[in-house]
């Protein structure tokens, strides 16, 4: 009896793990394939099917680095990303704590508006964008890609949230009675108690400004100023389509080890910050 | 902490204006010159043209799918930081519509005298101004296996496949032939779509024209479906590129049907319907199929892509432009340049080609390849060519689509397809009106 209640519950472990195992690869193939494609040649991917490396990376590398400069590509997605990321952590933070703990007239108000904007799509005002950015002088520079960050109504909304949950007014409270300053309550003890919050936005940001395609493809004219996906969309350009394939597979593949990179730095924040929401609650 | 933010806000604004300043520093050299292109032939061009003048020329190729976004959008904007720009044949009359590529009718003696009448007649606007120019030409040709050509049908003459060719009726005739020898003619029937203008463009005086040339498409396309007379690979799949090389396997799903003729598991493409691009991919493909091919004429000549060139309108440095489009268009010894660097392109300037007429291309059998594709592009003839052609030949394509596989009835999918025009442009008069 005992013996086959064991024998039950093993098999429905097993079960379960084999099920999870299946959706795991499920999960895993399609990036594991993309880093077995670049190690193939153009005419082996189209051709046939295969999970194990083949030996074409070195002419990969160098059909990607003879029609690109991938470390440039990188250096600039880099740079707007970082900065980007930054500028959207701190000003929605910063607003969002507004927002939440202070009681001023139109804060209702400014706070709807904010939900209204966030239903926009962004793609819809690109044309007016760049006119503004036109008259400005500030096309082919970075400016118009970082700076609108400051404003990003969707981490904001988060964000705001995330303290109405997490933070106790009694902890404001008492450095303004110790005579604190706004910002300094603000920068010492509202901002590390939001940082888990904080951390999944950026995260989102980051991947976000990574991968940015449309408004950089317009803004931007130098190719030296290309920012990777920019370039990667570029080498279908190049005639022989074929044999671009496999390099085209590594440019993506050295594209997105950055975000893998960003995700196992903030993965234990985002995981924090979840079970710290669920468990206070 | 507050020290970290400013150092760090610190940090973005130098940044920032270090990016700025490059890009302000770049934009001030005038005798620059600035191209925007969606092939990667034209770095090369302006490397040749640098150091032939001396002038600097910086190339920008922006992905071909989004390049008209990114014309409409900063020329929308009246934006004159670039010199040159290029398009494809479908998208140029938008562009030369918005008025975003500048006159070229000074060059409009030598271009008639020079070009290939086609590429002459796409650069010039609906009022017959001129506003590009190209350095290719891309006639389009059958490209068939000469070994499967002699096993077949006893020759593998060229003049003798182009007959096999020459209407939709001799293709579905050649089709049934191959299929009885185990072959396929096609990767699948859309190879059939470059012949869709054989007669008349797609729509004369303001009337979509269904011509019987037309409907004999359709009719050939579903008669080869349905009578598998095709692989089923299409153009760009694995087994497309795989064919090229040598057998592929018929496709899983029509296995069963194929079990009475048991020792037919494989299949091989007899030809390929493709721009002179094409023929290059297929060349490259080959493996130890290559010399093995050869070029034959289809049911009619045609031309596919091509990349042209002009002056943005908005330009400061149009002069300067104008010289660096003239050096890649319409310079003899540029054109035979680029015909020897480009391993394949076929140049658009007359003169060139006549010079290269007797090249026996090993490649394809030793055919005198330039000479055939010379004859096809003069054949072109572009007054069949309209702005709707890509829209309205995908809406056909469609139709024939649905008929092919028994989804629908000739007669409703030939409505639903009017219906369909109709929708996308009300102006058109279409055969239920």
């Amino acid at each position: 009896m005992r013996k086959s209640e064991v024998l039950k519950t093993r098999l429905i472990k097993g079960l379960l793990y084999a099920g999870l195992i299946l959706l795991a690869l499920l999960c895993i193939i399609p990036f594991w394939m993309m880093l077995v494609n670049s190690t193939r040649s153009g005419n082996e991917i189209m051709t046939s099917f295969s999970l194990i490396p083949c030996t074409s990376l070195l002419e990969n590398w160098k059909l990607v680095t003879k029609n690109l400069n991938i470390f440039q590509g990188m250096l600039n997605s880099l740079l707007i990303a970082v900065c980007s990321t930054i500028l959207v952590s701190y000003f929605s933070a910063l607003t969002a704590y507004g927002l939440a703990c202070f009681k001023f007239r139109g804060n209702k108000l400014l706070f709807t508006v904010m939900l209204v904007f966030m239903m926009v799509p962004a793609q819809l005002g690109l044309l007016g964008f760049y006119d503004l950015c036109n008259a400005l002088g500030l096309v082919d520079s970075y400016i118009p890609l970082i700076v609108p960050a400051i404003a990003s109504p969707g981490t904001v909304f988060f964000l705001r949230q995330y303290i109405l949950s997490v933070l106790p007014r009694a902890l404001l409270e008492a450095p303004r009675i110790d005579g604190a300053s706004e910002l300094t309550i603000f920068h010492r003890i509202v901002l590390p108690i939001m940082s888990p919050g904080i951390a999944t936005m950026a995260i989102g940001a980051f991947i976000g400004s990574w991968n940015a395609y449309l408004v950089p493809l317009v803004l931007l004219n130098n190719q030296k100023l290309f920012t990777l996906p920019m370039m990667i969309a570029s080498l279908n350009s190049v005639k022989d389509i074929s044999s671009n394939i496999g390099a085209t597979y590594l440019a993506v593949a050295i594209s997105v080890m950055p975000i893998i990179v960003v995700f196992c730095f903030c993965s234990r924040y985002i995981i924090s910050s979840i079970s710290a929401g669920s468990v206070k609650e | 902490m507050k020290r970290i933010i400013s150092l760090a806000l610190a940090a973005v604004m130098c940044l920032s204006l270090a990016a700025c300043g490059g890009s302000s520093s770049q934009a001030g050299g005038d005798n620059k010159l600035v191209v925007w292109t969606l092939a990667e032939d034209l770095k090369d061009f302006a490397a040749y043209y640098t150091e032939q003048t001396g002038v600097e020329v910086e190339v920008t190729v922006i992905a071909p799918a989004d390049y008209p976004t990114k014309i409409n959008t900063t020329l929308g904007s009246r934006n004159g930081d670039v010199d040159v720009i290029v398009g494809e044949p479908q998208m140029l009359a938008d562009f030369y519509d918005a008025g975003f590529f500048a006159d070229l009718s000074e060059f409009d003696a030598q271009a008639s005298e020079k070009l290939v009448d086609y590429v002459y007649e796409a650069g010039k606007d609906e009022d017959g101004v001129l506003r590009a120019l190209s350095y290719q030409v891309t006639p389009g040709s059958v490209i068939y296996r000469r070994d499967l050509a002699k096993e077949v049908f006893g020759t593998d003459d060229p003049a003798a496949i182009s007959e096999k060719f020459s209407t939709f009726g001799a293709i579905r005739q050649t089709a049934a032939e191959l299929d009885a020898a185990g072959y396929s003619i096609f990767g699948d029937t859309g190879s059939l779509r470059w012949f869709a203008n054989a007669d008349a463009p797609w729509v004369q005086d303001g009337t979509l024209q269904m011509t019987d040339s037309r409907l004999n498409y359709l009719d050939a396309a579903v008669d080869l479906y349905q009578n598998e007379y095709v692989a089923f690979a299409p153009e760009w799949s694995a087994a497309w590129y795989a064919s090229m090389a040598g057998s592929l396997p018929v496709n899983a799903g029509w296995a069963a049907l194929d079990e009475l003729d048991a020792n037919a598991p494989t299949t091989q493409i007899f030809s390929y319907v493709m721009p002179s691009w094409g023929a290059v991919i297929i060349r490259d493909n080959a493996e130890e199929n290559k010399g093995n091919f050869g070029v034959a004429k289809g049911v009619c000549s045609f031309f596919g892509g091509g990349t042209f060139i002009g002056v943005n309108e908005f330009s400061k440095n149009q002069e300067e432009a104008k010289k660096f489009v003239e050096f890649c268009t319409l310079n003899e010894d540029v054109a035979q340049w680029w015909l020897e660097k480009s391993d394949g392109d076929v140049v658009a300037i007359e003169s060139v080609l006549e010079a290269n007429k007797d090249y026996e291309n090993t490649s394809f059998g030793n055919q005198k390849t330039y000479e055939f594709f010379a004859n096809e592009a003069a054949a072109v003839d572009y007054s069949l060519v309209t702005r709707y052609d890509t829209a309205i030949g995908d809406a056909f394509g469609q139709a024939i689509e649905a008929v092919q596989k028994g989804e629908k009835d000739k007669e409703t999918a030939l409505n639903d397809f009017y219906q369909e025009v109709k929708a996308v442009y009300p102006e058109i008069k279409t055969p239920i009106d």
